[in-house]
């Protein structure tokens, strides 16, 4: 990847180049050698920047337990508009997606757009002998992508004030990988994959969606919270649960300890964690 | 909102769970068998801890 680098950095004032990629499992390859075994990302993005500091957007997001075998994953990839869409706040966003604009006949440039993925175990063979091997999850995700132009309604251009200003535009593509042990129902349970990939208006469209937005928990007022334990009951939860019963009152006051910790009374009285709270709790019980 | 993950639960725990967090408001479950008899169970209770029904 370095080597394409260099070679971009030679035309980066007009172009964006933005590139991640991520192993989680085991990643072995004999050219050149190297071995990786858990987790390994890398985002790179080389592209311009402004005299006003602006950047050309992009966005990268990865959600994923780590699992080597059945792994759940998110991951969502972004540029330009479609970029802008899914980090914006719910009450921004436009009335409907915008448009990259219209492909004039005989403007068009090359840009370049690709995804990669491999679940599972894949081996690859020199000869008779392997010469890499990737066991679990492996996605690349590349996009090189001119800027294309166009005009800005609000400013004159200062050589010109019977023109407007031009104002670079970046233009967008989406990837999206779901993928993990869906469990809404017995019937439904088991792992499945989503993937879109998307480029110019249709990613915007995607971006814009509300399935993008909540899949991905963009906004802050979306993501929930996940508290996790052991589920480990003990002589604590049994007095508890058997004082609340003989006197409900009693019940106020798991509440309010339950409140303190921030979890409901069920999580309190069943988590490893919560033990020693319990404890304390149980020498609070009324006797009666 | 938020989730509460409980993991290690024994079939036999799982219907008492699921009644005490249905007391707890939770509005979502989700259930996972994870082997034989070991679940993982996932609510969506109201933040800053539930209000038990009467």
């Amino acid at each position: 990847m370095s080597a394409l680098c260099l070679w971009m950095t030679g035309c980066v004032k007009d172009s964006v180049l933005f590139v991640t990629t991520t192993t989680i499992g085991i990643d072995a390859d004999t050219r050149p050698p190297n071995a990786t075994i858990g987790y390994d990302r890398y985002e790179g993005y080389i592209g311009p920047t402004y005299s006003t500091g602006a950047i050309p957007p992009v966005f990268a997001k990865i959600e994923s337990d780590l699992a080597i075998f059945n792994p759940e994953i998110r991951q969502l990839y972004a540029t330009g508009e479609a970029a802008r869409l899914v980090t914006m706040p719910k009450a921004h966003l436009p009335a409907k997606p915008p448009s990259d604009g219209k492909m004039f006949t005989d403007s068009g440039r090359v840009m370049l757009f690709g995804t990669g993925a491999n679940i599972g175990l894949r081996v690859t063979f020199a000869g008779n002998m392997p010469e890499s091997l990737s066991l679990g999850y492996k996605r690349k995700e590349f996009s090189y992508i001119p800027l294309g132009s166009e005009e800005d309604p609000t400013e004159l251009d200062p050589n010109d004030p019977t023109k407007k200003r031009k104002v670079d535009k970046y233009g967008s593509v989406l990837a999206v990988m779901d993928m993990g042990v869906h469990t809404e129902t017995f019937s439904t349970t088991g792992l499945g994959v989503t993937q879109f990939f998307a480029t110019g208006d249709a990613a915007n469209n995607l971006a814009f969606s509300d399935y993008i937005r909540r899949q991905f928990a963009l906004e802050a007022e979306e993501a929930l919270t996940r508290y996790k334990c052991t589920f480990k009951p003990d002589e604590a939860t049994s007095k508890l649960r058997q004082a609340i019963k003989d006197k409900p009152e009693f019940a106020k006051e798991v509440d309010a300890a339950a409140g303190e910790l921030g979890v409901s009374r069920p999580f309190l009285l069943n988590c490893d964690i919560y033990a020693n709270r319990r404890n304390d709790l149980v020498g609070k019980i009324p006797q009666s | 909102m938020h989730e509460e993950e409980l993991k290690d639960i024994t079939g036999d725990q799982l219907p008492d769970l699921i009644k005490d967090y249905v007391a707890a408001d939770a509005v979502k479950f989700e259930i996972t068998r994870v082997s034989d008899n070991n679940w993982t169970l996932v609510a969506t209770v109201p933040v800053a801890g539930a209000v038990p029904h009467p």
